[in-house]
């Protein structure tokens, strides 16, 4: 028998997963954004960093 | 003699549509579309300057003129006194007795919710700002020079209202422990406060002169002062001005110890929110630790909860410092201080918000009683009506628990949207590339999706 009796008591993680998602996609983003800014400079891709020249991924959402 | 039967904004939910806890992901979802059309659209600081015009002179004349500064000033020392007089000679019974209702509910909820709308109204009428005037005044009449004051520590700031406000609230829900009546404290013990805070208060005006007191110091000055910065109205070079709403809360954190006044501000209110809901079980452990331990039962009971309601300060502290230390990774951040400093006013429209869905229900019913029978019997004797109002009674049919509910929710969305406006263009004035100062709020949007569910816990929980 599940113990569904309980579950009242567990209701607060439903209000954690919206903040998870957020925070997760932050970190995500943040460590694209540090490997892109680490990556060596190199030619023939269109999408890499360049001097004065704002990385693509930073105009996407934390998700992207 | 009749018991008002709810704690705060306790009030049964009924037929929600949908589950609680889905309201707290559509909130999220309002605040992230929030976010990104602020990245879209709003791409230079719009904030920085309030864009104040000034009103009629008349108008200001008529409002700013020393006979009706004095008037304000006296409205203030006579209620004050009032409250006073009513806790030390009225009735024991906190639901019938002026003082506890006037000064807990009428003052610390009403200067709030209409300052953040009108401007600081609580300024023309603080009764020891107006005391503070005039003894001065006296002394310059007389002395014929203005009274020498002591230099404020500029590194003390707001800390002494910070630490007030945490006071002021302690004395309300901890020491004075609700048990079932919306301000549970002893008015007779409330009146005496008042009296030693007035005392104190005056002496520090007397030390560090009225106007610097206030504005760094008098809890409650800096604590309603905080929430007028959202307003509209305000004045300065003796002229009332109109200027763009939330506008002037951009420069209000810039003294030490503003932040810490803010985050009190939420901690408290949802140490209050939580006391009788998402805490209780862990209260109740805390407590009989400590009674296990030999400890007597009610320094027991408010040690617990003095405990818990600095780990709810700790707490609030910790969310919004993480999220100033996510600010500073991204490139051409300024220093962590600053930053902390920057953005602590985003805060206020969150501190306002959590005022308004934890205290909203407690004003509407509680204000029915202060001009009703409070007023025409502010001792509680059940011997005078003043008014002829005295056998008004609380219609708590007014709010519907449902619409109470709503309430809160927009309170909630709304506050931390307007929080992540005022973020987003800080953003833009230390990261003038908006791509950068997108990328700073990443980690505010974050904040405020905690706060937002956490503050729809509390209130799920403690209306379930």
């Amino acid at each position: 028998m599940l113990p569904l009796a309980h579950v009242g008591h567990y209701l607060w993680a439903l209000y954690v997963i919206p903040v998870l998602i957020v925070a997760a996609s932050i970190i995500k983003s943040s460590i694209s954004q540090r490997q892109a800014a680490n990556a060596p400079p190199a030619g023939g891709d269109d999408f890499e960093d360049s001097p004065g020249r704002e990385s693509p991924k930073s105009e996407t959402g934390p998700a992207g | 003699m009749s018991f008002i039967p709810f704690a705060h904004a306790l009030a049964s939910r009924q037929d929600l549509p949908i589950p609680a806890w889905l309201f707290a992901w559509a909130a999220s979802i309002v605040l992230i579309v929030s976010f990104f059309a602020l990245s879209a659209a709003w791409r230079k600081p719009q904030f920085e300057d309030e864009h104040a015009r000034p009103l009629g002179d008349r108008l200001s004349s008529a409002l700013l003129s020393l006979p009706a500064q004095a008037l304000y000033g006296a409205i203030g020392v006579f209620l004050l006194g009032v409250a006073i007089y009513a806790g030390l000679r009225g009735t024991e019974a906190p639901d019938r007795n002026f003082a506890l209702t006037f000064l807990f509910v009428t003052c610390w909820l009403g200067f709030p919710f209409f300052s953040a709308i009108f401007g600081d109204l609580f300024r023309p009428f603080n009764p020891w700002r107006a005391a503070g005037r005039a003894a001065g005044g006296a002394f310059a009449a007389i002395a014929r020079q203005r009274p020498a004051h002591l230099p404020y520590p500029e590194r003390l700031g707001r800390w002494p209202a910070a630490a007030g406000l945490l006071a002021v609230v302690w004395l309300e829900v901890v020491y004075g422990a609700s048990g079932g009546v919306a301000v549970g404290l002893d008015p007779h013990a409330a009146a005496v406060a008042s009296l030693i805070y007035s005392a104190y208060t005056l002496a520090m005006m007397a030390v560090f002169g009225t106007d610097e007191w206030c504005e760094r110091g008098e809890v409650f000055s800096v604590y309603f002062g905080m929430f007028g910065r959202l307003g509209i109205f305000g004045a300065r070079g003796g002229r009332l001005r109109y200027r763009r709403p939330f506008a002037a809360a951009t420069n209000w954190a810039l003294i030490p110890g503003s932040a810490a006044v803010v985050i009190a501000s939420i901690a408290t209110t949802s140490f209050d929110g939580a006391q009788e809901g998402a805490f209780k079980s862990a209260i109740e452990s805390t407590f009989e630790w400590f009674v296990d331990r030999g400890v007597d039962l009610t320094p027991a009971l408010r040690l617990t909860d003095t405990l818990f309601m600095l780990l709810c300060f700790a707490g609030v502290a910790l969310v919004y410092l993480l999220g100033v230390r996510g600010m500073r990774t991204v490139p051409g951040a300024p220093s962590f201080e600053k930053l902390r400093t920057g953005f602590a006013h985003t805060l206020i429209p969150i501190a306002l918000a959590y005022l308004v869905a934890h205290y909203f229900s407690l004003f509407v019913f509680q204000e029915q009683a202060q001009f009703g029978y409070l007023l025409s019997d502010p001792l509680g004797t059940g011997h005078t009506d003043l008014f002829g109002t005295v056998s008004n009674e609380v219609d708590y049919k007014l709010l519907s628990a449902n619409a109470i509910w709503y309430v809160q929710v927009a309170a909630l969305v709304v506050g931390h949207v307007i929080g992540l406006m005022l973020a987003h263009d800080r953003a833009l004035v230390y990261w003038p590339d908006y791509r950068k100062a997108t990328a700073s709020q990443y980690w505010m949007l974050a904040v405020m999706v905690a706060f937002t569910c956490f503050g729809l816990y509390l209130l799920s929980v403690a209306n379930g």
